[in-house]
């Protein structure tokens, strides 16, 4: 039975896999380019989880790393004329370096100054892109002439490829993210979580913990932000404002902090959240109304659901199938304990 | 692990929601104008967020073409549009764009500001006409970028203007300039350059911000007494207000795309922008001069009977009635109804009248593919309001002599013609 339960998750994620890697083959150019959207964006919400969920940190400063990726993997891209996965390869290692550097001397003055940090971070980054214009492009940011993701002779687009690539890397990282959260560093991170004195006790190097779990949630997003400006085939100071990070966090938290699945379901809100709720209050003539709705939805999500839509459907799911039996099981054994213990 | 059982179950049923509103490889665009005979043409603005009030344009687009589908359409075919919201967000504004092109079937494009020029290769590649209602000298990159069109003029051409001007009347004047951090402020400085001038000071604000209080000191303390701003609601009427608050009076010139009644004059207060100068190309809907104005009477009654929900009384509603006008006028000129059509159309309109435009001024096609090149004489609205404005300004030194040189010389009451 134990072995059934075990196989049901993993069915569901191999079935997951087995759609998306047939999808492109059944949807239209248009939808997997918002799907490919989500799957990016889906990868540094994974990101944000690791470093919120699991380590208890928080950073307001993603999109900003999100955006370090994207240019970091535009630029060789389009002024150097690079393959586009050495473009990746590139965000993957800048983004670490950057993840490093700021999280030394942020942890070092130790309480809340990494959220601080970061929120500086992420009201910088886009002043700093049209700063340095002849690298970013400035105001205009970056933009490809023609898709990078493309095999001109494979009778395959480049959205189906570009989905593909998306669907690819964020099964490494949930699978890298997964293990690295059921290991011995999953352990130390669960102990910083609950309380950094225990852990200290316990012989955990706290602020190196927390350091790894921060330079990892960094890569994660530096490379989920290369991906996203390749597929979207630009990148301009406008995506990566301040409200983005925000975005990226309450993306964590609404899908669920401390679920992989949750972080896809939080960048599918990101992405078509505004969308429906343009749809809902009637298109042009709604100016901020559709903001309205948006930011309701979020609320509502956080009072109905504050562990997040993949806890509160666990939780519901859990509460019709599971909990009755468990509490006759718990019931059956405390009545075994008693009976125990009463015995002479 | 029941718990990862009900988590993948949360997984899938997302996933199902969203595949349900995918659409089938192969399956046909749904406005196919083959299908409908209508032309399609789409809109991506941004109908919210910081600069939603750009947005509005929206709605004088809708009530122009449903003004033209109610009158019969261009030869018998009715026009599909539709607007939809991209927040000023890049990424949004190219999913549009595709959705446009492969779903809808669209031969033109309307897209809004400085993000649209990261916009054009899909569309270019794509072979679809993009008309960007924006400032920005790059949007004039025709031959890079041939299904590209920016319809207003380059705002580089009015900051020459003004460069010449300033330079003309104000020869020791210490100009500051005031702008948005983005691309409308370069074009506009580099124009400002070649018209001989080079502010002293330089500041570029995001849009929406409202507590301009040091900028303003920062301006006062570097002795600028000839102020450039071309900065969108709040911050214009913002900074004003504040500027007349603390008695600091220097010449402003105001850019066009807000030099109006709701965007500045009524934030600001008429006090504040009494004596200011402002080139002008399109009309103020909010203007009393222009009140009995056909053009804008008929703007009026369209907006009310097609976008009742529209603003009518907006700069922005009548700049996107007017551009739906010229794409109109260009259609209508048409050999065929195709994106190459249509631009070459486009390219070629020649005198041709626009509801926004003030009187003199005309649509041409000419280089950049702009059309819209003409800042007619005598629109400085210097003194308009207050004369005793005038009076003040003119006792300080510097003032008075460019007024003797101006007496010596003849006064000028027009401004220059760009082209």
């Amino acid at each position: 039975m134990r072995h059934v339960s075990r196989l049901i998750p993993r069915l569901g994620w191999i079935i997951a896999l087995g759609i998306g890697v047939i999808l492109p083959l059944l949807v239209s150019d248009f939808d997997l380019l918002d799907l490919s959207r989500v799957l990016t964006l889906a990868m540094a919400v994974a990101g944000l989880n690791l470093l919120v969920g699991h380590s208890g940190q928080v950073s307001v400063g993603h999109g900003a790393i999100f955006g370090l990726g994207g240019y970091a993997a535009m630029i060789p891209v389009v002024s150097f004329g690079w393959p586009w996965w050495a473009g990746v390869l590139l965000a993957a290692v800048l983004s670490l370096a950057f993840g490093i550097l700021l999280g030394i001397p942020a942890l070092k003055m130790g309480g809340a100054n990494l959220g601080l940090l970061t929120i500086a971070v992420a009201v910088v980054f886009p002043l700093l892109l049209i700063r340095f214009q002849p690298l970013t492009g400035g105001t205009f940011g970056m933009f490809l002439p023609s898709p990078a993701i493309s095999l001109p002779d494979s009778g395959f687009t480049s959205r189906q490829l570009e989905f593909w690539v998306c669907l690819l890397a964020l099964a490494v990282v949930f699978v890298a993210l997964r293990n690295l959260v059921h290991g011995r560093l999953g352990r130390a991170l669960a102990a910083v979580r609950t309380s950094s004195l225990l852990a200290a006790a316990n012989g955990i190097a706290v602020n190196r913990v927390k350091l790894i779990a921060f330079a990892v949630s960094s890569t994660v997003a530096g490379v989920a932000g290369a991906l996203y400006a390749l597929v979207v085939s630009i990148a301009v100071p406008d995506s990566y404002v301040f409200t983005f990070s925000i975005a990226l966090l309450a993306a964590s938290v609404i899908g669920g902090s401390r679920s992989w699945a949750g972080a896809i379901i939080g960048a599918a809100i990101i992405v078509y959240l505004p969308t429906l709720a343009e749809a809902f209050v009637g298109g042009q003539a709604a100016g901020n109304w559709s903001q309205f709705v948006y930011a309701a939805g979020l609320a509502l999500c956080l009072i109905v659901a504050p562990s997040g839509i993949a806890g509160a459907v666990t939780s519901l799911l859990g509460r019709a199938f599971a909990y009755a039996p468990m509490r006759r099981a718990v019931v059956e054994r405390s009545t075994d304990m008693r009976t125990t213990s009463t015995a002479p | 692990m029941k718990k990862h059982a009900a988590a993948a179950v949360a997984l899938a049923a997302t996933m199902a929601i969203l595949l349900a509103g995918c659409t089938g490889r192969g399956e046909p665009a749904q406005g196919a104008s083959e299908e409908t005979g209508d032309i399609v043409i789409r809109a991506s603005y941004p109908l919210s967020g910081p600069l939603a009030s750009a947005g509005l344009s929206a709605a004088g687009v809708t009530a122009y073409f449903d003004a033209v589908n109610a009158a019969g359409g261009i030869d018998g075919r009715q026009i599909d549009f539709e607007a939809v919201d991209d927040a000023f967000d890049p990424a949004r504004q190219v999913s549009n764009n595709q959705q446009f092109v492969e779903q809808d079937d669209a031969i033109i494009v309307i897209n809004f500001g400085g993000i649209s020029v990261a916009a054009r290769p899909p569309l270019n590649n794509a072979g679809v006409a993009q008309i960007v209602q924006g400032g920005e000298t790059e949007l004039s990159d025709t031959e890079a970028f041939p299904f590209s069109r920016a319809y207003v003029p380059d705002i580089a051409w009015e900051g020459e203007l003004q460069g010449r001007y300033i330079t003309e009347t104000f020869p020791d004047a210490n100009v500051g300039f005031v702008g948005f951090n983005n691309a409308l402020a370069d074009s506009q400085l580099n124009g400002l350059e070649a018209g001989g001038i080079t502010p002293s000071t330089v500041i570029k604000l995001p849009p929406g911000q409202a507590d301009v209080a040091s900028q303003v000191t920062e301006l006062q303390a570097a002795g600028v007494d000839v102020l450039v701003v071309t900065q969108g609601p709040p911050t214009i009427g913002a900074l004003l207000s504040y500027m007349g608050e603390i008695g600091y009076h220097p010449t402003l010139f105001i850019g066009s795309p807000y030099a109006d009644f709701a965007s500045t004059v009524i934030p600001a207060g008429a006090d504040n922008v009494t004596g200011a100068l402002s080139y002008q190309w399109f009309k103020d809907p909010q203007n009393p001069a222009v009140e009995s104005d056909e053009a804008i009477v008929q703007f009026t009654e369209d907006m009310a009977e097609y976008s009742p929900d529209g603003d009518s009384t907006q700069t922005f509603t009548l700049t996107g009635y007017g551009l739906a006008s010229a794409i109109v006028s260009a259609l209508s000129e048409a050999d065929e109804i195709t994106s190459e059509g249509f631009l070459e159309a486009w390219d070629t309109v020649s005198d041709v009248e626009n509801p926004m435009l003030i009187e003199g001024a005309s649509l041409n096609g000419g280089p950049g593919g702009r059309l819209v090149y003409q800042y007619p004489p005598a629109h400085v609205r210097r003194n308009e309001l207050d004369p005793r404005r005038r009076d003040r300004q003119r006792r300080g030194r510097r003032h008075r002599r460019v007024a003797r040189r101006r007496a010596r010389a003849g006064h000028r009451s027009s401004c220059p013609v760009a082209h």
